[in-house]
């Protein structure tokens, strides 16, 4: 046993001399050329992305002789790039905290790993540290959606659909003179338009912050063109505003035969809802619909007009708004006849009254009768019972302020199924208005045996759309009148279909026009104003 | 008599089919264009069958679209309507872009779905339409005339606001018809618009959402909002799992995981791979859809598109029992718990 511990310790004892023999070489070779020194390490970077450019930030760890550090990155295979960043106060962002550095790529985009290694004074380098980034391009860009620019029906503005990561649109659009604005940045939801020219274009591009760390936002490759809303009827209706109903010539001819264009190609389904649709829905469809501009134009053109005029003693305005619906307008009061529009509510603050020949919805506007009763306002009729005081289904006399109004009961257009349906209006408008009197017949049947409680000689009939059975009342006999000027009237009610199935067409109106037997037989547009004036219609 | 009576009765509806034909069609045949010949026979394999026959035939649209990709299709999307009819009768790939579109259209429109069965179609790149007995929907649907389909969707997902996956024409034509139009990134169309994973209703199907980094691009973490669509009871409870532009980031796709009858993924490269499975954040389904090829405003590959012949190469190592590359108007069915 002794013996096996002898070679024993005999075989460690040998095995001691080489070790030792082995760590020294070991330790000279190191030894050999100095101590092995890194560098302070970077303890932490990032990458800002940016449009072919990357910012790269440093934050070194504490080392009194750290000078600077190198960046390098693949450019393509195996080809390096590399850029030096010195730790000096040019490269420091004082807010951060830290160094920066941002590099500039021509060609490179997408993602890429850049490494990183401190070099201290005396050329120490640290262990390296690596960081993705990514770099944006074209190829990024090329995929970026504008937002949707939508242009008001006023043309007035520009709203643009809101964006997860966008940061405003770049726009401009064309000018009545064909001329575009200057591309300006815009960082609101909406843009106001000065002179924008209808049927031309808004061009929009949107701009991109993708990540709020980025250093460049991104804007759409391609700008986004959006057309601006035309509207014929605009160009149509305000050039027939120029024109006068005492004068039918070629142009005012041809103005009128286009409105009808307009008209027939509106079904009376899009009415109904344009009339039904909310407020906002309606103006749109106004502005971009031809017939519905003239519709709404004409209203705006009244209440403005009922407003802002002063009538002269002994005289009278009278203003058509649409289908049968008058206004007329004396030193003293202000009131309605079969007054039916989309917004005809908003005249009752300055109508007097109003009389409503008959319960049709094309004559007959509920809120507006409301709105009156609800005032204390006379509603004449011969079917609104909620004004008791002047509701009446025979022949009766009235009086209110100046004015004097005698009625007479008739059928609907001689339908035998609406017999004493209509009551017609003769109104005697006083002294102050120069004695005016005026009939109004609205869908009555024209018969003299119906009309015999308003006949005589008076300044102004409405009739119809002077149907040759209209003219049945015209005269000097029994229940008929004898008007210094005729209007004819009814004129495209969008209710109903497109002449020959239930419209008074212009076109129709304007063939029975010299057959009425009405030396001064007129026909006046929606909006148009004409003003008695010392027995004259001007 | 009744012989002649049929043979009048087929004539008239023969006649009554060719007056259907869309006038693209009818016009064709005043021009030479040799995609036709490579479509037609296209159209007569199965996207179920990757026999060589179609393999070649897809290879050979892989070739039309190159010359054609980035900037001439971007051109050719900005052309008056007269001019790109034009190219698409004189272009092979933009002939199959839209005879794709036709057919899908014409499909869409006329196709009778049978209680307990789903239609799919493949339209362009990740656009998807789908039908089942009680409604229709798109997701991602892109194509220069994409907004004629919107009278006969009931709701459009899109998962990402980019070109090629967010139409807008498309959206703006399903919005004024008071659709609904599900993203992330259109803020001012509440209820149908969220940033956070998200659950919806409509008529009979139920979406949820996941939201996603696009294609692990840590810029666009939350860029991407995949969708698991259920289609109810009358479609034997059809589910559909579109995964958009997404890095297929297990940890991404938490509120979509499960069994899944379809999966839509990109192009099957790899890391596709990591949704498919029973654990957390992944999906188990028969059937995956790969798709997002050729997309005409990318370079060709390897510089930005999913070329045909890469996406064949991934096709078999996706880890799915049934991958099916379609390809642009090709229609699937789902009946019985098969995909047909």
């Amino acid at each position: 046993m002794s013996k096996i511990n002898y070679i024993l310790l005999w075989a460690f004892f040998q095995l001691f001399l080489i070790g030792c023999e082995n760590a020294d070489d070991l330790l000279n070779q190191h030894l050999k050329d100095g101590p092995l020194v890194y560098a302070g390490k970077i303890k932490e970077m990032d990458a800002q992305s940016g449009y072919y450019r990357v910012r790269v930030n440093l934050f070194p760890t504490t080392d009194a002789n750290r000078s600077h550090c190198v960046l390098t990155w693949n450019t393509q295979g195996d080809t390096k790039d590399s850029m030096r960043v010195d730790y000096n106060e040019t490269n420091f962002d004082a807010m951060m905290g830290g160094y920066f550095k941002i590099v500039e790529f021509a060609d490179l985009q997408g993602p890429l790993e850049i490494k990183a290694q401190n070099v201290d004074k005396f050329g120490n380098k640290s262990l390296v540290e690596s960081i993705s980034a990514n770099i944006y391009g074209t190829d990024y860009v090329s995929a970026l959606v504008n937002s949707p620019a939508k242009v008001s029906s006023k043309v007035d503005k520009v709203t643009f659909e809101e964006r997860v990561g966008a940061v405003g649109n770049i726009i401009s659009y064309e000018k009545i003179d064909g001329s575009f604005t200057p591309e300006v940045f815009v960082k609101d939801k909406n843009y106001l338009l000065v002179d924008a020219k209808r049927g031309g274009v808004v061009r929009t591009k949107t701009r991109f912050l993708i990540n709020e760390t980025d250093i460049d936002t991104l804007d759409v490759t391609a700008f986004l063109e959006t057309r601006i809303p035309t509207n014929d009827g605009i160009d149509v209706y305000e050039a027939l505003l120029q024109t006068s109903p005492f004068s039918l010539d070629n142009e005012r001819l041809a103005l009128l035969r286009q409105i009808e264009v307009f008209s027939d190609s509106f079904p009376k389904a899009s009415f109904g809802q344009y009339l039904k649709a909310a407020d906002e829905a309606s103006v749109d469809m106004e502005y971009t619909t031809p017939i519905l501009y003239a519709y709404g134009r004409a209203f705006d053109k009244l209440m403005d007009e009922v407003q802002d005029t002063e009538v002269a003693y002994g005289s009278v305005a009278v203003w058509l708004l649409y289908n049968m619906g008058y206004v007329v307008k004396t030193p003293s009061v202000t009131f309605g006849i079969d007054v039916d529009h989309r917004w005809a509510e908003k005249l009752e603050p300055y109508l007097d009254f109003i009389c409503v020949t008959h319960n049709h919805v094309d004559h007959a506007h509920v809120k507006l009768m409301d709105a009156m009763n609800k005032k204390g306002k006379p509603v004449l009729s011969n079917f609104y019972t909620k004004d008791a005081k002047y509701y009446s289904k025979d022949a009766k006399n009235f009086t209110i302020g100046n004015i004097k109004i005698r009625t007479d009961i008739t059928d609907h257009l001689r339908d035998p199924a609406l017999p004493k349906f209509v009551t017609v209006f003769r109104i005697e408008c006083g002294a102050d208005a120069g004695n005016f009197s005026m009939l109004h017949c609205g869908d009555s049947g024209f018969r003299p045996t119906e009309f015999t409680k308003v006949e005589g000689p008076l300044d102004l009939a409405v009739l119809r759309w002077g149907a040759p059975r209209e003219n049945d009342i015209l005269g000097t006999g029994s229940g008929q009148v004898e008007p210094k000027y005729a209007i004819l009237s009814h004129l495209i009610e969008l209710r109903h279909d497109p002449y020959p199935n239930g419209q008074a067409s212009i076109s129709q109106t304007l063939k029975h026009l010299p057959g009425v037997k009405c030396d001064n037989t007129i026909i006046p547009f929606w909006g148009e104003k004409m003003v008695w004036k010392n027995g004259q219609m001007q | 008599m009744f012989k002649y009576a049929l043979s009048i009765l087929l004539l008239a509806f023969c006649q009554l089919s060719s007056a259907q034909k869309r006038s693209f069609e009818k016009n064709q045949k005043n021009y030479v264009n040799v995609g036709v010949e490579t479509i037609k026979k296209l159209n007569k394999t199965s996207p179920l069958v990757l026999s060589e026959e179609r393999v070649s035939l897809l290879k050979t649209i892989d070739t039309y679209s190159d010359p054609y990709s980035d900037l001439p299709f971007k051109e050719y999307l900005k052309k008056s309507e007269d001019e790109a009819e034009e190219l698409e009768h004189k272009e092979p790939i933009l002939y199959a872009y839209r005879t794709a579109f036709e057919k899908v259209l014409k499909e869409v429109k006329h196709t009778k779905v049978k209680k307990g069965t789903a239609s799919v179609w493949m339209l362009y790149n990740m656009g998807f339409v789908i039908k089942t007995p009680s409604g229709c929907f798109g997701i991602d649907v892109d194509h220069r005339l994409a907004e004629q389909l919107a009278p006969y969707l009931d709701f459009l997902y899109i998962t990402h606001n980019h070109g090629d996956h967010a139409n807008l024409k498309l959206m703006a034509a399903m919005k004024h018809l008071n659709k609904p139009v599900i993203t992330n990134f259109d803020i001012d169309n509440a209820p149908y618009f969220s940033t956070v994973a998200t659950g919806y209703k409509i008529g009979n199907f139920t979406l949820q959402t996941d939201i996603s980094d696009h294609l692990r691009s840590p810029e666009l973490s939350n860029f991407v909002a995949v969708v698991r669509i259920d289609c109810g009871d009358d479609a034997d409870n059809f589910s559909i799992l579109h995964c958009g532009d997404s890095g297929f980031d297990p940890q991404r796709f938490k509120k979509v995981q499960g069994p899944v009858d379809v999966v839509v993924l990109r192009w099957g490269e790899a890391r596709e791979n990591e949704i498919l499975g029973a654990g957390d954040g992944q999906v188990q389904t028969n059937y995956a859809l790969l798709s997002h090829l050729i997309e005409m405003r990318h370079k060709p590959y390897p510089k930005g598109q999913a070329s045909i012949t890469q996406t064949l190469k991934h096709l078999p190592h996706v880890t799915c029992k049934n991958t099916i590359l379609p390809f642009w108007g090709e229609m699937l069915t789902w009946e019985n718990g098969e995909l047909k």
